[in-house]
């Protein structure tokens, strides 16, 4: 069930949020659970029982963790869980398509008379690290396990946040399960988030496809301009989408009373890779940091030939930054497409780690104190990396193949007049309109006018009341006019 | 040895880990009140403290601590477990 089908905007989501709005607080959490199986189970009841069956072990592994007495008991059944969460992800996600000599076994075993690789779970790599971080948050004695199964039910399946996050650490999820409170506060405050999102996706990222799919799908007749333009599309429309989507996570949460993760904070106005990475798809780099990076950095610390190194404390930063790298990559699929994006991204961090590190020991050398402004050439020097390794990386991301990416490129930056300016028949101005939108408001715009403009009074407040209610209308008709309408991330 | 003289020696290994000779240390002191202070250098400090004092915390400790008074807490925890 998608956020904006049909059913989920006139039937699903009116009735969960009054109904739970009016339960007293101890059945929110049981009806929430409820509520979040049927919406699952909207997409095939063969999958709820495998994302049932997942959150039930983790339940009882995590008991089992706080029962063990002995740290080797500990950790074996923190081993067995993890290899069998990361066992279901790599079999729906990885096994086919690494090796597609295992299709005709699979057939035989499924008495399946077409030979083709199962259907990929929806949400499957975000719920998983969902289990992961329950079960690393109890071995790590950040959390007691959770006596009620309802609730690791709930934690997993809860219907915002399943299909595409934002993935929340079991820990922030668990302080809220019992000290939360719904009002007509949160309901307004949830109401308007998830119609800023809806918004975003359906009239703005949905609208600019055509953009990107022109250039992207084929790639041969494409020019130079309508090479860029299909680009900055869809460097659009995969915000938009995204962020559109957390948006409405975020939204739903709040209506049902919980705060879900933020997964974006403007990240088009970074001034560095690395910081580009804190502010996208953030609930992933936080998981990261705290079940990667840092596992992975204690781990080298307490290792007696890193001391040796000539920059210990550098080495194992990048030795760290590689392993997240490489695993974030392989998160968003198993080509060796997304490997080399990920690299591709690790590459330029490790040269902003590196440089930042130089200029650190530069400063200390002249023994200046305190932070020290850059100059006017450093910052462009390191704004022009940003748009570089973004504008180059995320056609990687993009294109079909690695092969496609290098005819992309090579389209980018080798002028070509292939198509001329016969593209622009292509488009209708509602496209390039919201395009324009789109890039507008990717800077911090609708906030400072929001501020500035709709909260100076009462009638000002009013008529952004009206203007929400009306986007919200409009947003509503494109979404069902449309039908069905698929988030890009759904696919990982 | 008492809380005092733990912060004390905290104090000192934050010195020497932030390269910063005059940075002072509270317990309500938090890491976005120091300059350094990321995940690798709250790794490395939790690496030197746990070198200096012999104690060894869980992963739990080391990133449930919001400032240095829990710090502190989880450090004369762990001491006077040995």
């Amino acid at each position: 069930m998608s956020f904006t089908s049909a059913v989920f905007l006139i039937l699903f989501f009116p009735v969960c949020i009054v109904i739970n709005f009016l339960l007293k607080n101890r059945w929110q959490n049981l009806f929430l659970c409820l509520m979040s199986m049927i919406f699952y189970a909207w997409c095939g009841v063969k999958f709820l029982t495998l994302i049932t069956g997942m959150a039930v072990l983790a339940y009882g592994a995590g008991l089992l963790i706080e029962k063990a007495r002995t740290e080797t008991a500990r950790r074996g059944i923190l081993w067995i869980a993890l290899a069998f969460n990361l066992s279901v992800l790599f079999f729906y996600k990885y096994l086919f398509q690494l090796f597609p000599e295992c299709l005709n076994l699979w057939a035989r075993v499924s008495g399946s008379e077409s030979v083709q690789s199962p259907a990929l779970p929806l949400g499957l790599s975000f719920y998983t690290f969902s289990i992961l971080s329950y079960l690393l948050d109890v071995y790590w004695e950040k959390c007691k396990a959770q006596k009620k199964i309802s609730n690791v039910l709930l934690y997993v399946l809860f219907f915002p946040k399943v299909i595409q996050g934002p993935i929340m650490r079991y820990t922030d999820f668990e302080s809220q399960l019992l000290d939360r409170t719904v009002d007509l506060d949160s309901l307004n405050a949830g109401l308007e988030r998830f119609i800023k999102g809806m918004v975003k996706k359906v009239m703005i990222a949905d609208r600019v496809e055509w953009l990107v799919l022109y250039s992207f799908s084929h790639v041969e007749r494409v020019g130079t301009i309508s090479a860029w333009i299909g680009l900055i599309s869809y460097l659009v429309q995969l915000y938009y989408d995204f962020s559109g989507y957390s948006d409405m996570a975020v939204g739903l949460g709040r209506m049902a009373g919980f705060r879900l993760p933020e997964n974006f904070d403007h990240p088009y106005l970074s001034a560095s890779v690395g910081e580009y990475w804190r502010r996208w798809h953030i609930s992933l780099g936080e998981w990261f940091r705290d079940y990667v990076y840092m596992p992975v950095s204690r781990f080298l610390l307490e290792k007696n030939w890193i001391g040796v190194l000539k920059h210990p404390m550098l080495a194992c930063d990048l030795l760290s930054l590689f392993a997240v790298w490489t695993l974030t990559g392989i998160w968003h699929g198993s080509g060796l497409k997304y490997f080399l994006w990920g690299m591709w991204y690790f590459v330029f961090i490790a040269f902003e780690r590196i440089r930042d590190f130089y200029r650190k020991q530069r400063r200390k050398k002249r023994k200046e104190k305190g932070k020290k402004k850059l100059s006017l050439s450093q910052r462009i020097g390191d704004r022009l990396l940003v748009i570089f390794a973004f504008v180059f990386g995320q056609v990687i991301f993009r294109a079909k193949s690695i092969g496609n990416a290098l005819d992309y490129w090579k389209k980018m930056v080798v002028w070509d007049t292939t198509d001329k300016l016969y593209f622009f028949h292509e488009f209708d101005n509602y496209e390039l309109f919201a395009l324009f939108m789109g890039i507008v408001f990717i800077f911090p715009v609708y906030g400072w006018i929001k501020g500035n403009v709709f909260e100076r009074n009462d009638v000002t407040r009013a008529a952004y009341r009206l203007g929400l209610l009306a986007a919200a209308g409009v947003a509503f008709c494109y979404a069902i006019g449309a039908g069905y309408s698929a988030f890009l991330y759904e696919v990982f | 040895m008492d809380r005092e003289q733990m912060l004390e020696q905290i104090q000192e290994l934050c010195r020497e880990v932030f390269e910063d000779d005059e940075l002072e240390i509270t317990e309500s002191t938090t890491a976005a009140d120091v300059e350094n202070w990321d995940s690798l250098t709250h790794l490395s400090l939790i690496h030197e403290i746990e070198t200096t004092f012999r104690v060894k915390f869980t992963m739990g400790e080391i990133q449930g601590v919001n400032d240095v008074g829990e710090l502190v807490d989880v450090l004369a925890k762990r001491v006077n477990e040995r």
